[in-house]
């Protein structure tokens, strides 16, 4: 079975650093499917494609931002390994915190990544190349597995 | 400062006691007559006239008795008391009268006479100390601790022991206990207000200098003026973000658990400083030789020569200059010097720059916090040390810190 494409779902409550990972993935010719949500529940929403939101097709990569509203990064990634249908999800964690205590809750939730959000330039053309780079090498689960 | 006085008391108490206890002989035991200088005082004058040996003992022993403000009490084989000083008569609340006459069952009932007899040849070369309770005349308990001794006398044995009372020295140590307590408490609260109020600080200063730079890349007709103060917004946010970085770090520095790192020569710690400073050319950093002796951990001291290093290169007024660093070895510790041959800082100023936000020139000349210093002060003296600026006249300023050497 051939990899089906994979879909980016931005989680992320800011606008400004949303539009950031927008114009990043835009200019790095990234064809994928980018979609957003504003915070843990709505990205549960949208993949399960409950609450009236339509189900965004597997594969799916997540860009997880660790505080927002609601349900929280970590929170986000703990119910999503939880869940049956979504725990082969490949996740990247993007976040301001750098503290020591929010990187190993995400990385004992099985995340891919841990990417610190930072304004250097060089820092977020290499989380452009880092999603280039994974998008073209790493195969994606398979969009069905059964 | 109090415990000090109570130890040396005590010591030149049970000490004196001991030294009497070899050369004075008690009373016949089998008189049994319990000794008080008070009660002695016909005796003792008799001795003093014949100035015996025996009797300046008797004298230095009734005034250690009476001045003693350590509880000694002495005990024969059944826990009667032979001799004691002023200060345990008190300690317990007897009179001097009651307590010649007091057996060790009155104030310590849980002390057996019979098995008190048994414990004393085991005491006999050593003071051991143990804390215990002793019941007062009242019927009130009195947190003591008795340092004890047997002594072997003409074929006797006696209990040497002091009393000391403890429920002052233990009612300050539960307020210390608790005012350490409390002190933890604020301590992590502000670590924790620091770390958020810095993230969250962070994030829309981080929105404000993207949202500028996107103006320029998005709006071809942006003209010069508004391209050079959307320029501007960004440098803005960028020094505060730089000021909220320096804060985080004078915050966390010091910090005694965290790793010290490998231990290295100050020298080889300035090549590597010098490495991530990347000081422009025609900038030389000469370390001495006396820097390969000093052996030290890389963390914090890397954060502190990287501020004095980088303030003498960013501070420099001409475009090539030089700064010399070196160490001198002051028994205990390390005395480090940085000196370089820039500006200089005028004498009034030479306080004020090692306190918080303190620049001397306006930011948009020197871009700086005006943390480096304070920083370098909080390091150094977190580890007992002191740091300060060199007298001197003319150009350059020789800044130094004592460091803690390693022994190894």
């Amino acid at each position: 079975m051939q990899p089906g494409t994979l879909t980016l779902l931005l989680v992320e409550d800011d606008d400004v650093d949303a539009e950031t990972i927008v114009r990043c993935v835009a200019s790095a010719k990234i064809a994928n499917p980018l979609l957003r949500a504003r915070d843990g529940i709505e990205a549960l929403e949208m993949l399960r494609g409950t609450n009236g939101k339509q189900k965004v097709p597997a594969p799916v990569m997540l860009l997880v931002d660790i505080r927002m509203p609601r349900l929280d990064g970590i929170g986000l990634i703990k119910a999503v390994r939880a869940d049956p249908a979504l725990t082969r999800t490949v996740i990247f964690v993007l976040t301001t915190s750098d503290s020591d205590r929010d990187r190993m809750a995400a990385y004992d939730a099985h995340v891919a990544g841990y990417i610190v959000k930072s304004n250097a330039q060089d820092e977020i053309f290499s989380l452009t190349k880092m999603l280039e780079y994974y998008l073209l090498i790493v195969v994606a689960p398979p969009a069905d597995v059964t | 400062m109090m415990t000090t006085v109570f130890v040396v008391v005590l010591l030149i108490c049970v000490g004196a006691a001991f030294a009497i206890g070899r050369f004075y002989r008690p009373p016949d035991p089998s008189a049994a007559v319990p000794v008080h200088a008070d009660s002695q005082e016909q005796g003792v004058a008799a001795l003093h006239a014949a100035e015996s040996a025996a009797g300046r003992h008797e004298a230095q022993l009734r005034a250690l008795l009476e001045t003693a403000s350590d509880g000694i009490h002495v005990l024969d084989e059944n826990g009667d008391v032979v001799l004691f000083s002023d200060s345990f008569a008190r300690m317990l609340g007897y009179s001097i009268a009651e307590m010649s006459r007091l057996n060790l069952s009155a104030w310590s009932p849980e002390e057996n006479t019979e098995d008190f007899a048994a414990t004393i040849p085991a005491l006999t070369d050593e003071v051991s100390v143990a804390q215990t309770q002793i019941r007062r005349k009242d019927g009130s308990w009195l947190e003591v601790e008795v340092s004890r001794r047997s002594v072997q006398l003409g074929g006797d044995t006696y209990l040497y022991r002091s009393a000391r009372d403890l429920s002052e020295r233990n009612k300050i140590d539960r307020e210390n206990r608790l005012h350490l307590q409390e002190l933890e408490r604020i301590n992590a609260e502000l670590d924790q207000f620091v770390y958020v109020a810095s993230h969250d600080l962070r994030s829309p200063l981080r929105a404000i200098k993207s949202l500028a730079q996107w103006i320029i890349d998005d709006d071809p007709s942006v003209d010069a003026k508004t391209r050079q103060r959307l320029e501007l917004i960004q440098g803005r946010s960028q020094r505060m973000a730089q000021l909220l970085d320096d804060v985080m770090i004078y915050a966390r520095a010091g910090n005694i658990a965290a790793a010290p790192g490998p231990l290295m020569s100050a020298a080889a710690l300035i090549a590597e400083v010098a490495v991530t400073l990347q000081v422009p050319s025609g900038y030389r950093i000469l370390a001495d030789r006396s820097l390969e002796d000093a052996q030290v951990h890389r963390a914090p001291l890397e954060q502190v020569f990287h501020n004095l290093i980088g303030n003498a290169i960013k501070h420099h007024d001409k475009n090539q200059g030089s700064v010399r660093v070196w160490a001198v070895d002051t028994g205990g510790r390390y005395r480090f010097f940085v000196a370089d041959d820039g500006p200089g800082i005028p004498e009034a100023y030479r306080e004020s720059v090692f306190d918080m936000f303190t620049t001397l020139k306006p930011r948009d000349e020197v871009e700086g916090s005006g943390m480096g210093l304070a920083l370098v002060r909080k390091v150094v003296g977190r580890l007992g040390g002191q740091c300060g600026i060199q007298d001197s006249s003319g150009r350059g300023v020789c800044l130094w810190f004592d460091w803690p050497r390693e022994e190894h």
